[in-house]
């Protein structure tokens, strides 16, 4: 009798320890990328329309008429909201691939805006040029971001 | 001032076999997808240039930025690739999950 009522409680030892070690492995799953965040997409998607429309309204104009000052504000606003952008993928784990392509968008922006300032106007053949880098970036802002929910495929 | 676009896609491309090295089989496709965009880009400046929409300075600081945005591309090829390994993952590991789950 005593040595059945060892053998059973060996065995549920066992069994708790097998249980134990499983969910320790469930919630340790290995993780090599963040998560994906819809707020990030959404942000990526406002941030690569105010870009476009920046440069919509700026080659409506002509080219002698692309003073810096008419669009410092919006340098200004964009440059704001391409810094947001870096800082919320900045501050989510494993996600430095991501920051990596908001970052160069943000360089690329205010350098940009310096140019602009220093030769106080935007060349048309530049700014057809540096619009469509942008787009080019977005969209693999996009596809990164696109790429973290589970059970998709980029292709 | 000298430039060769078919030149410069191909130093591209071995730049990004050698980043990739062993895993270059596995991103290959989203590379093609990257390169393809570059070499677009590259040709839309070279037109710029030979219809004097830009200058050779302008050139330069175009060939600078497209490096920016090459860069980034390869980083959305590592996050893509990373994604396709953790879908391996997390698809292995549910099928291991199901199987104790059944036999329990």
């Amino acid at each position: 009798m005593n040595h059945r009522n060892y053998d059973w409680h060996r065995r549920s030892h066992a069994f708790f320890i097998l249980l134990l070690s499983l969910f320790i492995i469930q919630g340790c799953s290995y993780r090599l990328i963040a998560a994906y965040d819809e707020k990030t997409q959404e942000a990526i998607f406002a941030s690569a329309k105010a870009i476009d429309q920046f440069y919509g309204f700026l080659l409506e104009a002509n080219e002698n008429e692309r003073a810096y000052s008419k669009y410092s504000d919006k340098y200004v606003e964009i440059e704001a909201q391409l810094n947001a952008l870096v800082l919320r993928n900045k501050v989510r784990n494993l996600n430095e691939d991501s920051t990596d392509i908001a970052e160069r968008m943000l360089n690329l922006w205010r350098r940009y805006k310096d140019r602009h300032k220093e030769k106080d106007t935007y060349k048309t053949g530049m700014a057809k040029l540096d619009r469509k880098r942008f787009e080019r970036m977005f969209s693999y802002s996009v596809r990164a971001e696109g790429a973290k929910k589970s059970g998709t495929s980029d292709e | 001032m000298s430039f060769s676009l078919e030149q410069t896609f191909k130093d591209m491309l071995e730049a990004a076999k050698r980043v990739f090295a062993e895993e270059w089989p596995m991103v290959k496709d989203y590379m093609k997808r990257v390169l393809d965009d570059e070499k677009e880009a590259l040709k839309e400046i070279a037109e710029a240039r030979l219809r004097d929409e830009i200058d050779d300075e302008e050139l330069e600081e175009q060939l600078k930025d497209e490096k920016e945005a090459f860069q980034a591309g390869l980083s959305m090829v590592r996050v893509s690739t990373k994604a396709t390994i953790q879908r391996a993952i997390d698809a292995a590991s549910e099928v291991f999950w199901n199987a104790v789950k059944a036999a329990i």
